[in-house]
């Protein structure tokens, strides 16, 4: 808070084997956002599937990606971090569903920077709140014209 | 919501919009990525100071 920050970002990683593990990453997160909320701050999380149990077929599923974000609500997220999962009527009912802000997150970074763009209008318009992209946008030679592109992108689409 | 963070959360999601955008200048997993080696160079750039500020503490 000194440092003026607006937010802070954590994750809930899911597909671990080690159920302490598990339950040690869900009492630090749950603990942590009652004492950022105590100081007024609000907390963005992200729910991954980093564990090594974790299924291509389950990073893939939406029901998997529900089940998460359920979890990151009750834990008390004011801010949802996702991945672009499913068909859009899929992804935009689960948006739907959430009580709280989602925003999409970038991935690995994509040659195209165009289909990087049209990701992001393409969320914003199925309802996400907005997007949290780090490498598509820090590894384009030019950071301006990509921060730009996509800010024209999630602001100006009609959702 | 309490106050302090319907203020914070103002601050991160455009008026006008709703929406936001948000560059994560970070990804620790994989030790110093490319392109980030000096992150707070490459936030001084033609950007400058974004609007709407990154909730990364490596900007700092």
């Amino acid at each position: 808070m000194r440092l003026g920050a607006d937010a802070i970002k954590m994750v809930l990683v899911f597909g671990q084997r080690e159920l302490d593990l598990y339950a040690y990453n869900l009492e630090i997160v749950a603990t942590s956002i009652q004492e950022a909320h105590r100081l007024g701050m609000p907390v963005m999380l992200e729910t991954v599937l980093w564990g090594i149990t974790s299924t291509k077929e389950e990073m893939a599923s939406v029901e998997v990606l529900r089940h998460m974000m359920r979890i990151a609500v009750e834990l008390g997220a004011d801010i949802l971090k996702a991945p672009f999962v499913g068909t859009d009527d899929e992804f935009a009912e689960v948006v739907r569903w959430s009580p709280v802000p989602v925003t999409v997150l970038g991935g690995q970074t994509r040659p195209e920077f165009d289909s990087v763009v049209e990701g992001a209008r393409r969320s914003a318009s199925l309802g996400a709140r907005g997007i949290v992209f780090g490498r598509n946008v820090w590894q384009r030679p030019d950071l301006a014209a990509a921060v730009h592109a996509l800010q024209a992108a999630v602001h100006g689409c009609e959702h | 919501m309490n106050t302090g963070v319907q203020i914070r959360m103002s601050r991160l999601f455009n008026a006008a919009t709703g929406k936001s955008v948000i560059v994560a200048v970070d990804h620790g997993i994989e030790g110093v990525p490319r392109g980030l080696e000096d992150p707070r160079q490459k936030v001084q750039g033609p950007v400058g100071r974004p609007k709407q500020r990154s909730i990364d503490g490596s900007l700092r």
